[in-house]
């Protein structure tokens, strides 16, 4: 497999009055070449100390760091036009102009003028090219960042959260983004808590939580392999329903007047129930989502707190 | 349809693909950057401002109407020279009598009347107005480049642009030298345009106020050294300036917390422990004593010195070396505990 970056047990504490706290403990990650990776992890579980590691921003205590594969932060120059990325929030200079934030970074490393142009094209901003950074919406922001990436037309591309406070359309917009330069070949490495954002465009996922990796892999074998397929069943006597699913041996929940049965075969729910002589309303296959598979997986790593806040995130990113 | 923030790009890649900028392209960056900034300009203005009102107070100095009525007072005091020494004889022949001491002396026979340059009366010389102006404002030329690189600096990391900035160049030694290379250029375009416009104002001044033909002034004595070399350290002196409060920037990361630690060093080091503590010893490692010894060749101070009977306070000299290889030390010093600072640190 090609691969655009790679960590090997990385590993960074940071030290503050006097305390130390371990941010990202021997983290192994890989990044394949192309396409749109997540990358997961509660509020605090060191994705945006990673990031900073991956470009030369935070030096990491131990561990090796690959892009493209050479090893970063040593070798890093060599690679640095091959990688865009935004780091948190969008920062530039507040009192310059989009244009002049723009211009100096084309300096910074020699990109013809004209590509000013149009990366504020590409990303609707060339009408508001002169007015300062400081007076843009947070939107607006977010594409500028967007546009500074795009100067270098690079390779790999990092979002670090990138919608977050952003209003449904930046949302989408960003999100139609990242599917649009995946889609170009490009690696897009996009790191989240709001799980149902990167479900929708990501091709592969890394999970961490407490600084270490969970799981990895494609976002459908990362569904598949977390157990969580489940049915939801509207029937007329739930509670006889459910002592003759538990009967035939289904994990069988309440929620409210309706089952919800643990299974990936929703026909063995209908046959046992019909063979005494119950009959579904209702019978609609709980699509295993990331969420689940996230929480599935902190549960085990008894990462629980930090699961509920993400649930917490997801609502409230999907509302 | 939905709407992406990227348009089909048609280019070949070539045209598209940074290629790299030299050193000298980051400082031609860098000093776009300095030029952008609000706060060069407000330093420009008030450096201008501040010279213009030198040039304002040389020209009344040396106005027409001041050095008539300084003319004025010269004759009155010629006039009255012989009454005031016949005044002086006069008691000093009755000292002598009432204590029957005929050696007594009051000093009558040193007594002269004020010469014109006693009284300020000379030719309105450009070179010796602008050595006053550049003397006058090297400190506050100074501290207006430490801010200028303290703030250039301090700025981008309050702002967090600094971390855009190293996703796009990397290499922090660069980053820092080109960053340092910028404002000592900056600085020392500062100091060149406060010396010329000093300059230019001595000499429309000393042409505006040169006297007619019928009063007599002497010219005053002829700076010691060429104005050049007095201009070149004084230019010096805000290049390192400037260079020092960049490399506090590279330190402590923030504009309001350097301005705190210089006005702090003034108080506290400069203002109490250098006078108070050690009878006054400390003050030849006083930044604003060798900045003088620098700036104007030498430096007095007055400190305690003891033999095994007493002691006095006696006047000590700062020599011009002992002035530049202070402050080359300290700038150098600062300069290299910024930029390794800079280097090791991460950057949030």
């Amino acid at each position: 497999m090609d691969v655009a970056v790679r960590t090997v047990n990385l590993r960074k504490t940071y030290l503050s009055r006097g305390s130390r706290r371990v941010a990202v403990t021997g983290l192994s990650m890989t990044v394949p070449l192309g396409g749109v990776h997540g990358f997961l992890g509660p509020n605090g579980s060191g994705k945006t100390t990673t990031i900073r590691m991956l470009l030369g921003l935070v030096r990491p205590d131990s561990g090796t760091a690959e892009v493209f594969g050479e090893r970063v932060p040593a070798r890093l120059p060599h690679v640095i036009d091959r990688v865009g990325a935004i780091v948190e929030s969008p920062k530039f200079f507040p009192r310059f102009t989009a244009r002049q934030n723009l211009g100096l970074l084309a300096g910074a490393i020699g990109t013809p003028r004209h590509r000013i142009d149009e990366v504020l094209e590409a990303t609707h901003l060339a009408d508001r090219g002169h007015d300062r950074y400081a007076g843009f919406s947070l939107g607006m922001k977010q594409r500028l960042a967007i546009a500074a990436t795009l100067l270098k037309d690079p390779d790999l591309l990092i979002f670090d959260e990138p919608t977050n406070g952003l209003d449904p359309a930046g949302i989408r917009e960003v999100r139609d983004t990242m599917r649009s330069l995946g889609a170009q070949g490009k690696t897009v490495l996009v790191s989240s808590h709001i799980l149902a954002e990167v479900e929708q465009v990501a091709d592969t996922v890394s999970i961490i939580g407490h600084g270490t990796l969970l799981a990895e892999g494609r976002v459908g074998d990362i569904l598949g392999g977390s157990g969580v397929a489940q049915v939801r069943v509207g029937v007329a006597s739930p509670d006889r329903a459910a002592q003759v699913l538990e009967a035939d041996g289904f994990p069988v929940t309440r929620d409210g007047g309706q089952l919800v049965v643990g299974t990936d075969d929703p026909s063995a729910v209908t046959r046992a129930l019909a063979g005494h002589g119950l009959y579904v309303a209702e019978l609609v296959p709980v699509r295993a989502d990331l969420e689940s598979a996230f929480l599935a997986l902190t549960a085990e790593e008894g990462l629980g707190s930090d699961a509920d806040r993400v649930a917490g995130h997801v609502q409230g990113g999907a509302a | 349809m939905s709407e992406t923030l990227l348009s089909p790009d048609s280019r070949p890649r070539a045209d598209v693909r940074p290629h790299g900028t030299s050193i000298a392209g980051l400082v031609g960056v860098e000093l776009r950057r300095l030029w952008w900034r609000r706060l060069t300009k407000v330093a420009v203005v008030a450096v201008v401002l501040f010279i213009g009102a030198t040039v304002y107070n040389a020209y009344n100095e040396s106005s027409p109407e001041r050095i008539a009525r300084q003319l004025d007072d010269y004759r009155a005091m010629q006039q009255e020279a012989p009454r005031m020494l016949e005044q002086c004889r006069a008691a000093q022949a009755q000292e002598r009598e009432t204590s029957g001491d005929s050696s007594v002396d009051l000093g009558c026979e040193q007594q002269q009347p004020p010469t014109l340059q006693d009284m300020g009366l000379v030719l309105p010389d450009a070179d010796t107005i602008t050595v006053g102006i550049a003397k006058a404002g090297a400190l506050l030329l100074a501290f207006v480049a430490l801010l200028l690189g303290a703030s250039f600096v301090g700025a981008e990391f309050a702002s967090g642009s600094m971390g855009t900035w190293l996703t796009f160049a990397p290499r922090r030694l660069r980053v820092a030298g080109t960053k340092l290379a910028a404002i000592a250029v900056g600085a020392a375009a500062l100091a060149v345009l406060a010396l010329t416009l000093a300059n230019l104002g001595a000499r429309m001044v000393s042409v505006v106020n040169r006297p007619g033909s019928d009063l007599q002034l002497p010219t005053p004595p002829a700076p010691d050294e060429p104005l050049t070399l007095l201009g070149l350290r004084v230019v010096a002196l805000v290049v390192g300036a400037g260079l020092g409060g960049a490399a506090l920037g590279l330190l402590l990361r923030h504009t309001a917390g350097i301005i705190g630690v210089v006005l702090g060093y003034a108080v506290v080091v400069e203002g109490f422990a250098m006078n108070s503590l050690l009878q006054g010893r400390l003050q030849q490692w006083s930044a604003l004593k060798n900045i003088q010894a620098f700036v104007e060749k030498r430096a007095t101070y007055y400190a305690e010195d003891c033999t095994a009977s007493r002691c006095d306070f006696r006047e000590h000299t700062l020599s011009y070396t002992h002035g530049w290889v202070f402050l080359l030390c300290a700038v150098l010093l600062a300069v290299a505990i910024g930029v390794l600072s800079f280097r090791r640190r991460d950057v949030s």
